[in-house]
């Protein structure tokens, strides 16, 4: 039987399929406005191309903020339990997860097991989301793409103290109007982002193997940053933007 | 009211609607009008004076003068549960008071600027403003400038802080003669207030009405473990604010008598050990409720989620111990303000929420991070980490506010709780 994950985020739609637990296809879409749409564009898509009538799908979870407008979904779980199923299928054994997604981060615990015993995620705030590094990115007039590999060749990181989005782009200006290097900058705004996930996290929750999972664990320089902080390596799934996706299909199948 | 009805009808529409949706019974809404009519009726009267107390000031002292206490926060309450809270607050900001203040301090502010009553938070404009730091030093320095914005006297009670619970007694007799001193000084201030003499007799009857009132609170909460799901709500949400405002009303004594006796006769005269039915996640809540969101606690209700036990509401009720001469009442009192279950020191507070978890046989706590109220939300890590340790059950920090709901996410908040709720299915295979 064929089961079905979606992981509907603030910034991306994410599609996962599996087949007696194995993953033969995934696919990320931007979530836009209109998040039924995407979504049902997205499984209609991803139907097509897999050929898959209905009745061959056994499971179909539904994930994300925007998991309650899955009318077709078997069932709805929440984020925190579908990364945990996510990193047992792609890294088991792993202990504690950092997500960084589009809108809030969360920092999960699992035991022996690979269940949940703990989470934290981010309030209030985009602070040190995947948000903030676009919103950087912009002011930088860099993409995303470049921002891990530049920063790990800076000479050192700038300081950007402000934890707040706004404020944080005005500090990036003004380091840019004073010729600061832009390696420097991207540097120092990964080591803000890894400073709040740190405080966050508290140091004494960590238990490894950290596994790193959605779209800002593919940035290199802020994964760099985490693990200088902590003293640890961390490993990044070769899923890790479909995280959340995968372990929906897993928890369906 | 009248005429704030015909100025706000959206706020006053919308305000009904929100007190609709709490978990009132008759006899209990019987008995918070009671206390809002006499507040009205006490400052519309020329006659009679009114002052104005924090939550915890010795209100007796007040009531031996026949001074009426008209408490603010218990205003900014039903601000809260009448989800009106919002214009108030922001009226406070704009004229300057901090995102980071107290937010019963600023729906009062607000509210009362804007001239709502006091059932939408407004505070009919007393005589005078007593308060003390027992609780959180906002106690203080908001009354002491409500005040001087209204011209009228004020009085302070300075009460040591203390950690209770380490048994170190020489601290606490010192620091009782200390407050007991300042009583008479209170009873000065009140003498000049209203002009009357201050009566012993007057005092000690005034304080066993406080002292049957709190001791039946307590001999209803013993029943609250066998209780239906359904009742514990109320307990959560409103039944102790009785108690918290006017534990002297003979309303508030015949209510809570008549529970008790109801109780009884259902369960027989001592609380039954057994637990009641059995929900499907049993939970402690820590803090103060969400007044402007009673549909968080349908939503989880509705997800077999009901909150069984709150040290907040068991931290109520305090004047438990019958006193009978006036030398002993005062020390009395002063031990009770100093030594106040919040002051507990943190292994202690843990120890009895641990005692909790075993006899209400709880299955996850939720802590409330209380944004605009930091006492009631201190060492929260601390108090999770340990439980999670000892009782191995999840516990959830949720970051709100009781009163400001700019401070609140529905969506934040349900993905939160409902990733606490698979964590309790999880556990329980
Ligand atoms: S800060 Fe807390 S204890 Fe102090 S007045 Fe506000 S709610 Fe009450």
């Amino acid at each position: 039987m064929i089961a079905i994950g979606l992981d509907i985020g603030s910034t991306t739609t994410k599609i996962a399929v599996m087949e007696e637990r194995k993953l033969l296809y995934t696919e990320i879409v931007p979530t836009g406005y209109n998040v039924e749409k995407t979504w049902k564009e997205l499984f209609a898509a991803t139907r097509e191309r897999l050929n898959l009538e209905m009745e061959m799908i056994g499971g179909i979870v539904s994930t994300g903020y925007g998991r309650n407008s899955v009318d077709i979904a078997t069932r709805r779980v929440t984020e925190i339990m579908c990364h945990a199923a996510g990193i047992r299928y792609s890294l088991p054994g792993t202990r504690s997860i950092i997500d960084i997604g589009g809108q809030d981060s969360k920092f999960i615990q699992l035991g022996e097991t690979g269940e949940v015993t703990d989470f934290k995620m981010n309030d209030k705030c985009a602070a040190g989301t995947g948000r903030f590094l676009e919103v950087m990115a912009r002011a930088l007039e860099s993409n995303l793409e470049d921002f891990g590999k530049l920063s790990l060749v800076a000479e050192k990181a700038a300081r950007i103290s402000s934890m707040c989005t706004v404020f944080a782009e005005s500090e990036v200006i003004s380091l840019i109007a004073k010729g600061e290097a832009r390696e420097n900058i991207i540097a120092g705004i990964h080591d803000s982002i890894a400073n709040r996930m740190v405080s966050m996290m508290g140091r004494s929750g960590v238990v490894t193997p950290v596994a790193m999972t959605g779209g800002v664990a593919r940035n290199e320089g802020i994964r760099s940053a985490l693990e200088k902080k902590l003293g640890i390596s961390i490993e990044v799934p070769a899923t890790a933007q479909v995280n959340g996706a995968v372990g929906a299909a897993s928890l369906a199948s | 009211m009248l005429q704030f009805l015909l100025r706000e009808r959206k706020t006053a529409i919308d305000g009904l609607k929100g007190f609709k949706k709490q978990p009132l019974t008759p006899k209990l809404f019987g008995v918070m009008a009671e206390y809002t009519t006499k507040s009205k009726l006490a400052h519309l009267n020329p006659w009679r004076k009114t002052g104005s107390p924090t939550a915890g000031f010795p209100i007796e002292f007040l009531l031996a003068f026949d001074i009426f206490p008209i408490h603010p926060e218990a205003y900014a309450c039903y601000a809260g549960s009448a989800g009106v809270t919002r214009r108030p607050i922001e009226e406070a900001e704009s004229q300057g008071y901090s995102r980071d203040l107290c937010s019963y301090m600023k729906t009062s502010i607000g509210a009362t600027d804007m001239g709502w009553p006091c059932d939408f938070g407004g505070v009919p404009q007393p005589d005078f403003y007593v308060s003390a730091n027992a609780v959180c030093d906002t106690h203080i320095k908001w009354f002491e400038n409500e005040a001087r914005r209204h011209g009228v006297p004020y009085f302070g009670l300075d009460i040591p802080s203390h950690v209770a619970g380490r048994g170190d007694d020489q601290d606490l007799e010192r620091e009782i003669d200390y407050v007991v001193a300042q009583f008479f000084d209170l009873i000065a201030f009140l003498e000049k207030q209203s002009g009357k003499k201050f009566s012993e007799e007057k005092f000690m009857r005034v304080i066993g009405k406080s002292q049957e009132a709190c001791a039946l609170y307590h001999e209803i909460l013993a029943y609250r473990r066998c209780l239906p799901a359904g009742q514990y709500f109320e307990f959560q949400r409103l039944f102790m604010l009785p108690v918290a405002v006017m534990w002297n009303l003979d309303g508030c004594i015949a209510y809570y008598r008549r529970v008790l006796a109801e109780l009884r006769r259902r369960y027989g005269d001592t609380p039954p050990t057994d637990l009641g039915s059995r929900e499907k996640y049993r939970l402690m809540w820590e803090g103060i409720t969400i007044w402007y969101k009673v549909d968080l606690y349908y939503w989880l209700a509705e997800k077999g989620a009901r909150f069984v036990y709150e040290q907040y509401t068991d931290s109520f009720g305090i004047r438990r111990r019958r006193t009978t001469t006036f030398p002993e009442t005062l020390r009395q009192i002063a031990s009770e303000i100093i030594t106040l279950p919040y002051t507990l020191n943190l292994e202690k507070r843990i120890a009895w929420m641990e005692q909790k978890i075993d006899e209400y046989d709880i299955d996850g706590v939720v802590l409330h991070a209380n944004l605009s109220c930091r006492p009631a939300a201190a060492a929260q890590q601390d108090v999770k980490n340990a439980i999670q340790k000892s009782k191995g059950i999840p516990v959830l920090i949720l970051s709100a506010d009781m009163d400001d709901p700019r401070s609140y996410s529905d969506e934040q908040v349900r993905t939160r709780c409902e990733s606490f709720i698979e964590m309790m299915e999880a556990r329980k295979g």
